[in-house]
């Protein structure tokens, strides 16, 4: 399993100071909510952990190892993500967009096996899209669409789970169902989960750790337990709540 | 939807059946035995050299032309990530029209307009990709808005080559820039050109079903995308250059073919590419067989019969494809 962790990373976007000097590591078995206002910086922190963006000082340290310095397919062996958004000019079916996670696993020249086919139906099985394998993209809905990227995300089986407001386009089941899939991955699969989140509640519900951007330059990091105190919510997304309850966690804004 | 197999197996039969039709057809008629005989090098004169010089070299001529354009939409396609691309989006056409109608104008011919067509394509190509180049990266968007706004401006320099050309030689240029293809030798570097950049691009054609959804998704997936993209820019660059030098600015197959293969079902690129090569050479050298033969003994630029048998073909499919999802 691998560790992920950000050594003294230093990241702005144009005026926005997302974090200085931040040390965080992230661990095996651990579910992790990205939290934080519009604009702080958040998909910003994910994308650079994936190594897709370079930080402006420190490093990633992947297995302790620079992230910018592996080659790509080695990052997407133990790397994934689901972006906040995908878009797709060409037709394709369901199950071939679920097998495209088999990219990283496969020698250069090889074609998917029925191997892999039956890895992309299990992931697909996963978020409820049994026997969609052969729908085209076109003819699904919002959601529908985002539990196929999901089901990508699952054929790749990386180490750590990246996800970009996972639960967008979803209704209010399957975003229950996905997050319970994504803490049961990290605590029963030893995977790493890191996600942003725009629910409180749910956040507070399904991860452990969480990590507070406030736009400023200032970042709050810890178990959910220590963090996630009225007050601090308060600050962070500069709106009054009231707690309505303790276990689990919620709050309601005033 | 047709599987690959099946899909294949058309093509083949389809190919075959128009190179013979290509060999067969023609202003001087000659039986089928005559031209089987000619093949397997077995006749007389004049046989063996209307064959061997005059319809083979012009069928295999058509075969590459559409086979590059079609490879060469389909690799801009994915660039672009625009089903919209093709060949001519990057100013290509431009820059070799531009090319051969300087040289018509200083009373070249032969291999030195081919040669100042190449230079004009190849020219064309990389000042595009010069210009949308901004700190080392660029993006899709502004890549098709340079190509479309230097296309425009190539656009207004045949216009002005055309206007003050003499009378003469504007024949010439208009069937240059209608797409013509004209009899010579087989076309062995363009041949060439046209299996390395398939073997190449068919190599890549995993990663590019990565790439084709989105530049985020392939690199989190693997794919190294800045070596890629250069790749694929330079075969389609080659590709549409070589293709436009041999019979000037065909339109059409390079937009239609890969559509109309996707439509079919080819959506896998290890699919789609060799389909694109097989379907786009079959569509040309059956649109070059009616060219020569349809108003005989005057000949039809070929550029009009592939939009003559492109766009029907295009819109039945289209067509036939909403029915389908209604159903």
């Amino acid at each position: 399993m691998s560790v992920l962790a950000l050594d003294k990373v230093s990241l702005r976007i144009g005026t926005v100071d997302v974090c200085r000097a931040l040390d965080v590591t992230f661990s095996p078995g651990e579910c992790w909510a990205i939290l934080g206002r519009n604009g702080t910086g958040k998909t910003t922190l994910l994308h650079t952990l994936a190594g897709l963006r370079a930080t402006d000082n420190g490093s990633i340290l992947l297995d302790g190892a620079a992230i910018e310095q592996l080659p790509r397919r080695r990052i997407a062996q133990h790397v994934g993500l689901l972006p906040q958004d995908s878009h797709d000019p060409f037709p394709a079916t369901v199950l071939e967009t679920a097998l495209l996670g088999r990219h990283p696993h496969l020698s250069p020249w090889a074609w998917e096996s029925a191997e892999d086919r039956a890895l992309a139906r299990a992931a697909l099985a996963q978020v409820g899209l049994v026997d969609w394998d052969a729908r085209t993209l076109a003819t699904l809905s919002g959601g529908e669409r985002r539990r196929v990227a999901l089901a990508t995300l699952l054929t790749q089986d990386p180490d750590i789970l990246l996800l970009d407001e996972p639960t967008n386009h979803l209704d209010l089941h399957h975003q229950v169902a996905l997050l319970d899939l994504l803490a049961r991955q990290a605590h029963e699969h030893s995977k790493i989960v890191i996600m942003v989140l725009h629910d409180l509640n749910l956040a507070a519900r399904f991860a452990d750790h969480c990590l507070l951007l406030y736009g400023d330059g200032n970042v709050c990091a810890g178990t959910c337990d220590d963090v996630l105190e009225t007050t601090v919510l308060e600050r962070l997304y500069n709106q009054p709540l009231r707690k309505i309850s303790d276990r689990p966690p919620a709050w309601l804004p005033e | 939807m047709l599987r690959p197999a099946s899909l294949f197996g058309l093509l083949l039969l389809a190919c075959l059946a128009g190179l013979m039709g290509a060999l067969l057809i023609g202003s001087v008629s000659l039986p089928s035995t005559d031209v089987f005989a000619a093949l397997i090098g077995n006749s007389n004169e004049p046989q063996h050299s209307i064959v061997w010089q005059l319809r083979l070299p012009r069928a295999l001529s058509a075969f590459t032309v559409g086979g590059l354009l079609a490879l060469s939409g389909a690799l801009l396609q994915v660039l672009l990530r625009n089903p919209l691309a093709d060949p001519y989006v990057l100013g290509t056409s431009g820059g070799a029209a531009v090319g051969a109608l300087l040289a018509m104008l200083t009373g070249l011919s032969g291999a030195w307009l081919n040669g100042s067509a190449f230079v004009g394509a190849v020219f064309a190509t990389f000042l595009v990709f010069g210009l949308a180049r901004r700190d080392g990266d660029w993006s899709a968007a502004r890549l098709l808005l340079t190509g479309i706004i230097l296309a425009a401006g190539w656009g207004a320099l045949i216009a002005f080559i055309l206007t003050i050309a003499p009378e003469h030689n504007l024949r010439g240029m208009l069937f240059w820039l209608m797409g013509d293809l004209v009899a010579g030798d087989i076309p062995w570097p363009h041949l060439l050109l046209l299996c390395a950049v398939l073997a190449i691009s068919w190599l890549l054609a995993r990663p590019l079903n990565l790439l084709a959804r989105g530049e985020m998704q392939a690199r989190t997936l693997g794919v190294a995308v800045a070596p890629l993209r250069n790749t694929l820019y330079i075969l389609a660059a080659l590709s549409t250059a070589s293709a436009v030098t041999l019979a000037g600015s065909v339109g059409f197959v390079g937009l239609v073919i890969p559509h109309l293969l996707r439509l079919a079902g080819a959506r896998d690129q290890r699919v789609l590419l060799p389909a694109c090569v097989l379907a786009g050479g079959t569509l040309l050298v059956i649109a070059d067989t009616l060219a020569r033969t349809l108003w005989a003994p005057q000949q039809l630029p070929v550029g009009i019969l592939t939009a003559a048998i492109g766009i029907p073909l295009f819109l039945l499919l289209l067509l036939k494809q909403r029915a389908d999802i209604h159903t």
